[in-house]
């Protein structure tokens, strides 16, 4: 007999699983332990004249027994019903019913005021080429506790890093809506502000709610229902980059909603790196609709700390920092640079695991990613065409953003840099 | 009890019956009749509690907490209950398939640990709530749940590779 051997805990969850779902209720249970639950013959064989209360009583009861019957002609009825349009459906019955779990979980999640939620990021190199013979993958994982407001305000805590023996998270990361942002780091005693915060990096910890809000379409694969969290959850699988956007690396999400609320419980986000290493981002713990304590996204810096905010970069500098790390970028591959904001975020933080942006690039490229990145988290409006713009291509916007006067800034294919006005980058832009 | 709690009581009946009587049946297999007559108990008891049921956490795991209870009454009431080859022959003789065999070599393992290792290893594994969550629950440490966890995953493998190699030789004496 084939059997688990639990040596890890994705067997002892299916073990449990299978074991209760291999019992099914026999035939008529249900209905027996019903009516002996649910039976008032007290009730009913009470003699007339009845008191007021009694009367109230007996109504519910043969309100309840009207109900019931009403239900068990709806659901012959039904039964017809759905038989005939289960043929007309049966060609993609999964799809239809993921269709409507998946918008209506979106719908749900356009209506939440406010979530709590934690967050594990687990990121495994690659299983057969970076490790020796005998070993296990060598991971690293961190994780996080998320908080955030319909209004857009938002606080990350990290939780168990290594060093830092608490008490209470050491990065704590706090970003009220519209509002100048503070990062405090409790082992080192700093802070620094950060500028309003506009939209999440794609490595960022952040939860994005706003994609999931916004989803609209077909799951990938149903994956049937299960217990999480004590909650009855009904998973679906879905390409990621149908919840993220086209420009996000290859993977696939795992999205287990709450069947009574329609709201996510555990979403898993497995996104494929380079040279088949894999992040895995699982966020677990969600509460919904919490009143949270407003001093939970005061950004007062606590007392003591040395203010570490660093003074905006001059554009002549944050220029050349770019041109440096995506020059270095285009010299590794043959004139092409990363596709998408995401794959440069990649080629930042998991640059270790690929081969093409390794060596090469990361030494002189890692303060014009992060220059990158602050763009694209803080600047109004920023525009990146990695995907389409080469190196050959000396007219063509290959990034952009707005400067403070309402210029723009612009770095073409050939890394040629200019201000341009914004009749000008739209001129630019229609080539 | 007022109608909108009968109704509401109704809902949940009809909902989860269906994981309870899975839940009792896997740790009684391969007793069915005990599953069905312990199944009863359960609801029944659920019903009595449900106007003072708190509602703070989620209604299955509160179900499934009545029906540990319940569960382990009965296993106490049967101190000594079918060794594996039985239970091997009883899962034969009601035709069951290789997932059954499964679940029934689970259950006797899980009748060998003690109650609180069931009650965590379900909790995490069946539940599926973290180990910060059972910490809170319990007023300890994520650490000590995860190690306390550790313990239980050993015990459990332990208990279910000695009878499934029991198993094995009762095979083979059977075959001779």
């Amino acid at each position: 007999m084939a059997a688990p051997d639990f040596e890890n805990e994705r067997q002892i969850e299916a073990a449990l699983a299978e074991a209760v779902r291999a019992h099914a209720p026999p035939v008529g249970l249900q209905e027996r332990i019903r009516e002996r639950l649910f039976a008032r013959p007290q009730v009913a064989a009470c003699p007339d004249p009845q008191p007021i209360a009694v009367l109230a009583e007996r109504r519910g009861i043969v309100g309840q027994i009207t109900r019931n019957r009403r239900f068990q002609v709806l659901a012959g009825a039904t039964v017809g019903a759905a038989v005939v349009l289960g043929v007309l459906l049966l060609w993609d019955g999964n799809a239809v019913q993921s269709v409507s779990a998946m918008e209506k979980m979106a719908e749900n999640i356009r209506k939440v005021r406010s979530a709590r939620w934690g967050r594990t990021v687990q990121l495994l190199n690659p299983p057969a080429k970076a490790t020796k013979p005998g070993q296990p993958p060598a991971e690293r994982q961190m994780s996080f506790t998320g908080y955030w407001l319909a209004s857009g305000s938002r606080r990350t805590e990290s939780d168990n890093l290594p060093k830092w023996k608490g008490p209470g998270p050491q990065f704590i990361s706090i970003s009220p809506a519209g509002k100048l942002g503070i990062n405090i780091d409790h082992r080192r005693k700093t802070f620094f502000h950060s500028p309003p915060f506009l939209r999440p990096c794609p490595t960022s910890a952040d939860w994005r709610w706003e994609v999931l809000g916004k989803f609209s379409g077909k799951a990938d694969r149903d994956l049937g229902v299960k217990t999480v969290e004590g909650k009855k959850v009904h998973g679906f699988q879905i390409d990621r980059k149908k919840i993220h956007g086209p420009e996000v690396m290859p993977g696939t999400m795992e999205i287990w909603i709450d069947t009574e609320s329609n709201l996510p419980v555990l979403v898993r986000d497995d996104e494929e790196l380079p040279n088949d290493a894999v992040c895995t981002v699982v966020t677990t713990d969600i509460q919904y609709n919490i009143d949270f304590d407003p001093k939970l996204f005061d950004t007062t810096p606590p007392q003591g700390y040395t203010d570490e905010t660093k003074k905006p970069t001059p554009l002549d500098e944050q220029v050349g920092e770019i041109r440096k790390a995506l020059e270095a970028c285009s010299a590794a591959t043959d004139g092409t640079y990363p596709g998408t904001i995401d794959e440069l975020s990649v080629a930042e933080v998991f640059g270790k695991w690929s081969k093409r942006m390794t060596k090469a690039i990361r030494p002189q490229s890692d303060k014009g990613f992060n220059e990158i990145a602050a763009i694209w988290e803080y600047n109004p409006d920023p525009m990146y065409n990695g995907k389409t713009v080469r190196a050959k291509d000396k007219d063509k916007v290959l990034l952009r953003w707005k400067l403070d006067d309402g210029r723009y800034e612009v770095i073409f294919g050939d890394l040629r840099a200019e201000t341009v006005t914004a009749e000008r980058l739209h001129g630019l832009e229609g080539k | 009890m007022p109608e909108g709690n009968v109704e509401s009581f109704q809902s949940v009946f009809d909902r989860y019956f269906g994981e309870v009587y899975g839940y009792v049946a896997y740790r009684l297999a391969p007793d069915r009749d005990a599953a069905q007559d312990v199944t009863q108990e359960v609801f029944l008891a659920a019903w009595q509690r449900w106007d003072t049921y708190r509602r703070d956490g989620p209604v299955l795991s509160w179900l499934r907490g009545i029906a540990r209870r319940k569960v382990a009454d009965q296993l106490r009431e049967k101190v000594n209950g079918p060794c594996s080859a039985e239970l091997t022959g009883l899962a034969a003789a009601t035709g069951s398939g290789e997932a059954q065999e499964r679940a029934l070599l689970l259950a006797q393992a899980m009748r060998l640990l003690p109650a609180e290792c069931v009650e965590l290893l379900e909790e995490k594994y069946l539940e599926g709530f973290s180990v910060r969550q059972m910490a809170e629950k319990r007023a300890r440490t994520e650490k000590a749940i995860e190690s306390a966890l550790s313990r239980a995953r050993d015990l459990l493998r332990t208990a279910f590779q000695r009878l499934q190699a029991k198993e094995e030789i009762g095979n083979g004496c059977a075959r001779l």
